[in-house]
């Protein structure tokens, strides 16, 4: 009676209890006190109103059909409840009870009217309390709306469905649980951040210093594309309730360097013609229509693979995808409505002619002319032998790593708990005591970042368990109990990022050649192809031989170097396939002098990606010591340096070897490329692969 | 080559176009306080995830008796009861997602990790009680007794 009194209802939204009136009577989140089955209960339902009810009469699992009717020769829905024998045994009592005690009075007497009421309750509160009307011994229940506003069809299906939820053959396992403290949210947010900050800070020294006055608008672009991106978060976190994580932040600083990227390719084509002799004014416009296309493909590749990430991703790579793909679209946007416009203004004015002159004759310019004239040029393709035995040794080592040491699965895969907090004063030794008072054994202990935080990893903990050691590390070392995050992960959830990786490689792969052969060639997408699996392989290798650890973060992050290893082929492919078309040399000689041609501007991609993604990582490590985003850091970084890698050394010679053995019809993409007969004559012709150290410079197609 | 007027307009034109673009950004985030450069601060903040805050994730698997994979009319019946578990425990900001076809996600910002699991792990409970006593909602509160936020 007390706590009936005291009992406050208030109606809930939507048609839900407002459960805040469990704490008006001091219940709280223990199940024993709302849900004592043997025992007088207080309770509300959604319209506010509040009861006070007896011992369980019997159980949802008793009910064992619901459904929602519609009552013959009329328009009133009902919903018609099956029980079981004890069920059925026991509403056929209180029932009996109802009707002949109370039913008959409850027209005039306020209280027989309530007694002649059951309550269904959910979770302790009223889903609906109707009157008895008769007695029900045989478990064939039917309940009706009051009959001035009977039930709608709505009505009785949701009532249906509550009733039939207590009866549900679904029951959850909680596969992972994790949980951040703020102090570790907060550790991470700074992290994220500064990292972004340095990864920008170091791309645009790079740019100034390489490019000089041209650099300012690189900057500037860079500049607007992160005001967008900002813009776009604000406003996506305002109507979409995106939010952003660790791993968007990481997109986001990875996309630094994509938007850099951006302006490489522009301005290297620019110089190139430049370098052809074109004076700037036109050299910008015919310079602009041979990057768009790079730009638009390389940017095409990385949408896909965010795409494809995100569909196929686990939430909390999600919104790594999710920035990526994001920003791809921003740079498309950016390349397009500013730096070409930018380009297309300074072509005009006298600035940016003296600084471009002047660049031109800068050593690093001289080298990348030269190699552009093919004055001085690596035989690539010639050697090819060489590097695919290094590569070669490398994944045999690789491979004996991997059976002999194995990876280093990290507690997602093997299933266990983590517990990681803030503890400056406290020692390893005393941490384990406080595990072992715990009841929890077997523990790795370690400390992590600058914050003092240690982190303890144990076998798999049942909740219960958990909440021991929680406790036990708050009365043991005199931690707060909210600055504690732990992790629980059961046995099976790796395997459920893994199944989902598999299934985004496989897709990822099929929709990446059938792209390549379309924009490109199916000779092409095969060469891609085969650098791809060669990066996969690689990082699969390092991570066995050095035991990095592989977390769910990492088999994202390999799925990543996916698209930025294509990025960078295509890039070569591009110019390769515009140099074949040339009539005059093999195809040998023409695709070693585009890898050259492209050499400065690959060097320069593979720096601006790994620049950013080596703040993270540098960062990370620093403050945060592990997690995520050192994991997707990690990776991308051995990933990328091997992408680096492939489309130089691996790439086109496979290309140029695939032509040589195959040289058949070469135009099977949809944009067929200008080739005349000559030159595939003479690709077949030079089929030693030797390309040749001259000066022959390659008649460009306009 | 093009005539120099046309290369001399278009520039301009997509100076613009980014312009604008940024323009009607900013205006649809400070939404109703564009005018009011004072409280713009509040509109421009973005949501944090879990990792960057505070709060527990937590995944729920679906398990049926005989193995099979649960039915989707059950599955979003359980996110739904679910929703409003968590709805009614007063939490801002949370989610409850069905990921793939039997797993349930549901994130609780702010929300410590026994108090997150208490509240989702449970599994709903369907009892029948007698009514002894009732008051409808709409009448006065007793005197003396204090209404809830």
């Amino acid at each position: 009676m007390k706590l009936f009194r005291r009992l406050v209802c208030t109606p809930g939204k939507n048609g839900t209890v407002d459960s805040a009136w469990q704490a008006t009577v001091g219940y709280t989140q223990q199940r024993a006190q709302w849900d004592d089955t043997g025992s007088q209960i207080v309770s509300c339902d959604a319209a506010g109103n509040k009861y006070v009810l007896d011992k369980a009469v019997f159980k949802g699992t008793d009910v064992t059909a619901v459904n929602a009717v519609l009552l013959p020769n009329s328009t009133q829905w009902a919903v018609e409840m099956t029980l079981d024998g004890a069920g059925s045994q026991a509403f056929g009592t209180l029932t009996t009870t109802q009707y002949n005690d109370y039913y008959p009075n409850a027209g005039t007497n306020e209280d027989d009217a309530v007694l002649d009421q059951t309550a269904m309750v959910l979770d302790g509160n009223v889903v609906s309390a109707p009157q008895t009307n008769t007695v029900i011994p045989s478990g064939q229940v039917e309940i009706t709306g009051p009959s001035s506003n009977p039930f709608t069809q709505q009505q009785a299906t949701q009532l249906a469905n509550q009733l039939k939820y207590g009866a549900l053959p679904l029951s959850f396992k909680q596969l992972y649980a994790t949980s951040i403290s703020a102090q570790l949210g907060r550790a991470a947010l700074d992290a994220g951040l500064i990292s972004g900050v340095l990864g920008l800070l170091l791309i645009v020294a790079y740019m100034f210093a390489y490019y000089r006055g041209l650099g300012l608008v690189a900057v500037g672009g860079l500049v607007i594309a992160a005001l967008l991106s900002y813009l776009a978060v604000v406003l996506l976190s305002d109507y979409q309730r995106f939010n952003l994580e660790l791993s968007g932040i990481a997109g986001l600083v990875v996309a630094i360097g994509i938007t850099a990227d951006s302006f490489i390719v522009f301005f290297e084509r620019l110089r190139d013609e430049v370098r052809e002799g074109e004076r700037l004014r036109p050299a910008v416009e015919s310079g602009w229509k041979r990057a768009r296309r790079t730009i638009l493909v390389s940017d095409t590749v990385s949408f896909l693979a965010a795409i494809l990430l995100f569909h196929f991703a686990v939430s909390d790579v999600q919104g790594f995808a999710y920035t990526l793909g994001l920003t791809t679209l921003i740079d498309v946007a950016v390349v397009f409505l500013f730096t070409k416009p930018m380009m297309t203004l300074l072509a005009g004015t006298r600035f940016s002619v003296s600084r471009l002159a002047r660049r031109a004759t800068s050593r690093f310019g001289q080298l990348g002319g030269r190699l552009y004239r093919g004055e001085f040029s690596v035989n690539f393709i010639g050697r090819r032998r060489i590097w695919y035995a290094a590569s070669g040794v490398m994944l045999v080592i690789g491979l004996i790593g991997l059976l002999v040491r194995r990876l280093n699965f990290s507690v997602e895969f093997r299933g266990g708990a983590l517990f990681q907090f803030p503890a400056p004063a406290a020692t390893s030794g005393q941490i384990s005591r406080a595990m072992n008072s715990a009841g929890v054994g077997q523990s790795t202990i370690q400390q992590l970042g600058l914050h003092h935080t240690w982190q303890v990893q144990t076998q798999p903990l049942t909740t219960a368990q958990a909440g021991a050691v929680e406790n036990a590390l708050h009365h043991v070392l005199g931690i707060p109990l909210g600055s504690i995050s732990p992790q629980l992960v059961g046995p099976t959830w790796g395997g459920n990022v893994t199944s989902k990786a598999a299934e985004a490689l496989i897709i990822f792969l099929i929709v990446v050649v059938l792209y390549l052969s379309v924009a490109f060639e199916r000779k092409m997408a095969m060469a891609a192809l085969v650098a791809l699996l060669h990066d996969i392989m690689i990082t699969v290798g390092v991570y066995a031989l050095v035991g990095f650890q592989v977390s769910p973060a990492t088999v994202i992050g390999l799925l990543t170097i996916l698209g930025y290893s294509l990025y960078d082929t295509v890039v070569v492919f591009d110019k390769v396939r515009e140099n074949t078309a040339g009539p005059r040399s093999s195809y040998g000689q023409a695709a070693n002098l585009a890898l050259n041609q492209t050499l400065v501007r690959s060097l320069n991609t593979s720096l601006t990606a790994l620049v950013p993604v080596a703040s993270i990582l540098f960062v990370g490590s620093i403050l945060l010591g592990a997690g995520p985003l050192n994991d997707l850091s990690l990776v991308l970084f051995v990933g990328m340096l091997s992408g680096a890698y492939s489309s130089i050394f691996i790439a086109t010679p496979v290309l140029v070897g695939m032509q040589e053995r195959w040289p058949g019809n070469r135009s099977t993409g949809s944009i067929s490329p200008r080739a005349s007969s000559q030159s595939r004559r003479s690709a077949r012709t030079s089929a030693s692969g030797r390309s040749v150290l001259s000066s022959t410079r390659m008649p460009r197609s306009r | 080559m093009a005539p120099a007027d046309r290369r001399g307009s278009r520039p301009w034109r997509a100076l613009a176009v980014l312009t604008v673009i940024i323009l009607i950004m900013l205006v649809a985030v400070t939404g109703k306080d564009t005018f009011r450069p004072d409280a713009w601060h509040r509109q421009f903040r973005v949501g944090l995830g879990l990792d960057l805050s505070s709060g527990t994730q937590v995944v729920l698997q679906a398990q049926t008796p005989n193995g099979q994979p649960p039915l989707a009319a059950e599955m979003s019946q359980a996110r739904s009861i679910l929703q409003s578990r968590v709805d009614g425990a007063g939490i801002s900001g949370d989610q409850v997602q069905q990921q793939g076809t039997s797993l349930i996600n549901v994130s609780l910002p702010g929300v410590g990790s026994q108090q997150a699991i208490a509240l989702v792990s449970s599994t709903a409970q369907m009892r029948f009680r007698q009514v002894l006593l009732y008051q409808p909602g709409h009448a006065k509160t007793p005197a003396g007794s204090t209404r809830p936020r």
